[in-house]
């Protein structure tokens, strides 16, 4: 019988955190293109699920801050849905191939590790229509740091 | 998204008792590459935004951690120091601007004077998928 290895914790929370970041993004990437078109305001989308706007602030303020039961909330009150399906893992999570030693990579240096854009394509075509019409200037950076 | 060595270091063996803590770091900083979009409460300019140092967010319930470091291009980051955030204190507080130091000398050692960082205010041209934070404002 083939052995089964135990993954380790470290790796499990990695995972964990990565799939929160990745819901959590897109969470709000769709709240700003419904911002930018629409003109939801945090107060809006709260009063839509019987929340407030300190709850909504909360809950954009961390990955870890959102649940199953708040993500669906959240995408009930903007009228969105998520397109979920479940592939096996490709080489685009393996762990280790994301971020390299810098010393090591100029050692030999093969091709830049960074933010691909063609991983940055949209698979929807409203999201890309609503997005190329967000204004992509000025208050980025103007909250205070911490 | 490339690591100082210490930094590299600490995720690849995290102090033992910290497992769970670097390997969330870990997959924070990896987001960097997977994530279609970045937001301000995950990547931010700190001040004076003309030395081009920024400071990714590792934000959970405790400890916090912040991460530093320079653009080489666009969508391309060098990740330099990092410090937990209960160590730095206000964001008056000069080890902020310690911080900054510290990844200046380290790109310094790095390139030689010979390749600069990118600094810019505008996150547009330093990587793709930024998201305005004026639509989170109240």
């Amino acid at each position: 019988m083939q052995s089964i290895s135990t993954i380790s914790k470290g790796d499990l929370v990695f995972y964990r955190r990565l799939r929160r970041n990745l819901v959590f993004s897109e969470v709000l990437a769709y709240f700003a293109s419904m911002a930018a078109c629409h003109g939801l305001t945090k107060r809006q989308l709260g009063k839509r699920i019987g929340k407030d706007a300190a709850q909504i602030t909360r809950w954009f303020s961390e990955p870890s801050n959102l649940c199953l039961d708040t993500v669906s909330d959240l995408l009930t009150g903007m009228e969105a849905e998520m397109e979920f399906r479940v592939v096996p893992a490709g080489e685009q999570y393996a762990a280790d191939d994301l971020m390299k030693e810098f010393a090591d990579w100029a050692a030999e240096p093969t091709f830049p590790i960074g933010r691909h854009p063609e991983s940055v394509t949209q698979t929807s075509e409203t999201a890309t229509s609503m997005w190329t019409d967000l204004p992509r200037d000025k208050v980025y950076g103007e909250q205070a740091t911490g | 998204m490339f690591l100082d060595k210490e930094l590299h270091g600490a995720l690849k063996s995290p102090p033992v008792g910290d497992e769970e803590l670097f390997g969330e770091l870990r997959a924070e900083l990896a987001s960097f590459t997977t994530l279609r979009w970045i937001t301000p409460e995950y990547l931010w300019l700190l001040n004076p935004k003309n030395r081009g140092a920024w400071e990714i967010k590792f934000r959970r319930i405790e400890p916090q951690i912040r991460v530093f470091g320079h653009f080489a291009g666009k969508d391309v980051f060098l990740a330099l120091s990092y410090n937990y955030r209960s160590d730095l204190g206000d964001i008056d507080n000069q080890n902020w601007t310690f911080e900054i130091r510290k990844i200046e000398h380290r790109w310094k050692d790095l390139f030689f004077g010979r390749y600069h960082a990118k600094k810019t205010s505008d996150p547009h041209e330093l990587f793709t998928g930024a998201i305005d934070a004026k639509y989170f404002y109240d």
